[in-house]
């Protein structure tokens, strides 16, 4: 036992591995984006200060995606595309996500990250694994991509546990602030692909497929479940969507492995949404996956970074509440230097999305 | 040649070494002063004072009186700020928490009381992310009356919060133990008419100048043990477990792997260091510990031997190991072997297969083989067992871990080092690439340490990472973060 391992709490009673690249906060869009490295740093700060990374958290690097993985989600006309601007060194795919030198081998490297955690938690080596990487990856579609996406990471580590293993059905809770259009594009006809996502409404409108009226097609109607909540929702409405819809849906669905992508853009101080959940709301949401995990998959949980941008405040204190959650550590547990503002329920919006999947499971 | 000594609570050692042999040695007990220390080096010749051209002590006296819980106490100010919370009666004797705190970028929350009532004589002032703000610590520390005070952020800016703020703690406390014994050694060597650099052994084996760990006495707190390890490891040629016995702990060092120590911080007594210190298991029995207490003590885990071996239950009257007059001695030699032997035997189920025991020193020297017989194991015993500790000193190096902040907005190199922090104003309006910055840092941690008494020879960067700094969304610059460790071979000859 070294002394590190000596001054974490005596209620870290968990392992977790962290999937974890240096090369993921040397990619930058540029230095004013804000998908920046400093998204990571500041949390890996964070980690450091608290003596959670080395013997509590062990660090795990992970590979890029081969191209045979990245090809089972993606097109080829679009990988040609990326790769191509990416080798010239410029260019962008939409507005807001600007190709780089860089992008092509740090979006395989991510994706890369999010296959390693999902098979991590497959293999139960450590009770949780958890892929803290950028570039984000919910909004890449199969054959383009924008809000800072290039690769949909989630949705390449599903495809691949599924090939790799005897895993064959996967549920994926999204608590991103802004909708996955990506992944649910992906596995919208899948009817072994569960997608939950928890968004703020018409936060962005994108693809503008993110209500409660999408929920699927062919053989995978009823495999996609949208609970849009309004601005403001905080910490009791995240958890109501999560109780009294994503949980009883997904326990319905009796899925192999649990995937969490989290998004912790619906911090209260984060300025790409209006949601006002705390970090120990996100703690709580984290608590809640890994329960379902234990009860329903044997324990299987892996998470997925997503977004994310007060890289200052909001997303380190929300990522310690998340470690501090897989560890073990009791709740409300983690202090913030700002007060969180007022906060809504958002009960008309939960009634809404639980009405919308009445067609299919029994709520 | 190179002069080593051990001084240990009572006890030291002194050995003359050349060329890999050890030429001449002198022990003695009962030693508290500079005259005492004067006597052991005036057994040595004339001429052989006359040849050593460096001196490397371990002081091992500083663990001892850790163990013994004989330090003075310390009060710690917290500014434990936000994130986890803190067990503050962990930390130090006496703490106090104010409101408030640092952001992981540095930046305050909440202005510091202007007054802070504290009435000790050490303390220390630690703050989460006080490495990201030093002026936040030392705005506080202005306000505390205390002779001492020592701050987190100089510590260290890798270790963690509570590991800095306990190791801090454990300098402040260490500080004027280790002042007294710095200024015997220096009037002793002088009094001998040895004029050469004085070097202290380091946990990890390595060495530093006495004069540059001052704050830092903690790095030196495992410093026997690793000399001996280092040493019986060099002797025999052979990885292997290293058993050595102190005056109130008896340690396992884990096998070396290819020649290499498992490293580790320290956490033997009441102190704790994130300092790197080679890796041990300690039992708490040394040849200092009543022959009583040990034969009662008829206990099973090495905790509860420890809550009955307190220094509380010392007895001037009582035999020890080291006093020579033990009446029932294959009794002791028994519970020994079996103290050890349950140490040794989890140690080998949790680490590695240990199948060579190497003693360390003269008393583990009487039982290694019976010990090693009960596993099945190989004991060695290397010849001049009671100088073991002086054969690590030829391949000694200084090592000086640098952690260094270049911040191209505001023009300003920090410097961290060995508790000191200085900061440079530098024209950095340039942008910088990665191997510019560790070109740039190469040569300026050889420069600056050259300046500080540190002839350094080579430099590695062990870590490097850098942040943009964006102001209204305009990047004003980047924050360069370097970790780099500086080595070199201690200076030999006149000083």
């Amino acid at each position: 036992m070294t002394y590190l391992e000596r001054e974490s709490f005596s209620e870290y009673d968990q392992s977790l591995a962290l999937v974890y690249d240096k090369k993921y906060t040397q990619y930058m869009q540029g230095t004013t984006h804000p998908e920046r490295p400093e998204r990571l740093v500041y949390s890996l700060d964070m980690m450091r200060e608290e003596s959670l990374i080395g013997d509590v958290i062990q660090k795990v690097t992970p590979e890029s995606a081969s191209l045979d993985s990245i090809q089972q989600v993606h097109t080829n006309r679009y990988l040609q595309r990326l790769y191509r601007q990416s080798r010239k060194g410029s260019g962008s795919i939409s507005a807001d996500t600007k190709i780089t030198d860089q992008t092509w081998t740090a979006a395989r490297l991510a994706a890369g990250g999010a296959i390693r955690a999902a098979e991590l938690a497959w293999e139960q080596q450590y009770d949780s694994a958890y892929a803290f990487t950028r570039p984000p990856g919910h909004h890449a579609l199969p054959d383009r991509a924008h809000g800072f996406c290039f690769l949909n990471n989630t949705a390449i580590a599903t495809k691949a546990i599924r090939q790799e293993t005897d895993c064959s059905r996967v549920a994926i809770w999204d608590i991103d602030a802004h909708h996955c259009d990506g992944t649910q594009r992906v596995f919208y006809e899948d009817s072994d692909v569960l997608v939950t996502s928890i968004h703020e409404e018409d936060a962005t409108k994108f693809l503008n497929i993110g209500g409660t009226e999408y929920t699927g097609e062919g053989e995978g109607r009823g495999r996609t479940v949208n609970i849009p909540l309004p601005p403001q929702a905080g910490d009791d409405a995240y958890q109501a969507a999560v109780e009294q819809i994503a949980q009883p849906i997904s326990e319905s669905f009796s899925p192999d492995i649990l995937l969490l992508e989290i998004g912790f853009d619906a911090h209260f101080g984060d300025a790409l949404s209006q949601m006002h959940l705390t970090a120990n709301g996100y703690g709580d949401l984290v608590r809640k996956a890994q329960n379902f995990a234990n009860t329903h998959c044997d324990g299987r949980l892996g998470l997925i970074l997503s977004g994310g941008y007060d890289f200052t405040a909001g997303l380190p204190y929300s990522n310690l509440a998340t470690l501090n959650a897989l560890l073990g550590g009791p709740e409300d547990f983690v202090t913030e230097p700002n007060q969180p503002p007022t906060q809504v329920t958002g009960e008309n919006h939960i009634t809404r999305a639980r009405e919308a999947q009445a067609h299919h499971w029994s709520l | 040649m190179i002069l080593y000594l051990e001084i240990e609570f009572g006890r030291v050692v002194g050995a003359l070494i050349e060329n890999d042999e050890v030429t001449d040695y002198a022990t003695l007990s009962d030693i508290n002063t500079a005259d005492d220390l004067a006597e052991v080096l005036s057994q040595f010749s004339a001429n052989d004072r006359s040849d050593v051209d460096q001196v490397q002590a371990a002081i091992g006296k500083l663990a001892t009186q850790d163990q013994r819980g004989e330090l003075p106490s310390c009060t710690a100010i917290l500014a434990p700020g936000y994130g986890l919370p803190v067990e503050t009666e962990t930390i130090a004797n006496h703490t106090k928490s104010i409101d408030g705190g640092l952001t992981p970028q540095g930046q305050v929350t909440q202005p510091p009381p202007t007054e802070i009532n504290t009435d000790t004589e050490n303390a220390v002032v630690s703050a989460k992310f006080g490495h990201k703000n030093p002026d936040y610590e030392m705005d506080i520390g202005a306000e505390i009356a205390a002779s001492s005070i020592r701050f987190g952020h100089k510590v260290s800016g890798e270790m963690g919060f509570r590991e800095r703020t306990k190791t801090a703690v454990a300098n402040v406390r260490l500080s004027q133990l280790y002042h007294s014994i710095k200024d015997q050694l220096k009037q002793a060597v002088s009094s001998a008419d040895i004029e050469a650099p004085l070097y202290a052994i380091r946990s990890d084996g390595t060495l530093a100048n006495l004069d540059t760990i001052d704050e830092t006495p903690a790095m030196l707190l495992s410093g026997v043990v690793a000399a001996r390890a280092f040493g019986a490891n060099s002797r025999v040629e052979r990885d292997g477990a290293v058993l050595t016995m102190t005056p109130d702990t008896t340690y396992i060092v884990p096998p070396f792997i290819q020649g290499i120590p498992l490293e580790q911080g320290y956490f033997a007594g009441d102190l704790r260091s994130g300092y790197t210190s080679i890796q041990t298991v300690s039992v708490p029995i040394g040849y200092d510990t009543p022959v009583s207490q040990l034969i009662s003590a008829n206990i099973d885990s090495s905790k509860d031997l420890q809550s009955v071996l307190r220094p509380g239950d010392f007895n001037d009257e009582d035999s020890t190991l080291a006093s020579g007059q033990i009446d029932n001695k294959e009794k002791v030699r028994t519970e020994l072997i079996a103290e050890l032997r349950s140490s040794v035997k989890e140690l080998s189920q949790s680490a590695s297969t240990v199948d060579t025991l190497i003693a360390g020193d003269p008393y583990i020297a009487s039982v290694i083989n019976e010990l090693a017989d009960s596993f099945g194991a190989h004991g060695i015993v290397p010849d001049t067992v009671t100088t073991v500790g002086a054969f690590s000193c030829s391949n000694s190096e200084i090592q000086i871990t640098v952690r260094l902040q270049i911040d191209t907005a505001r023009n300003i190199i920090s410097v961290n080092t060995n508790g000191e922090i200085y900061s440079e104003q530098m024209d950095l309006s340039k942008k910088l690439n990665r191997l510019d910055v560790e070109d740039f840092v190469k040569e300026y941690v050889t420069n600056s340490l050259q300046k500080h008494q540190q002839p350094i020879a080579s430099v590695d960067i062990i870590e490097s990472r850098v942040v943009t700094l964006v102001e209204d969304d305009t990047q004003i610059g980047e924050l360069h973060t370097i970790i780099a460790e500086g080595t070199a071979k201690p200076e030999t000859g006149m000083k």
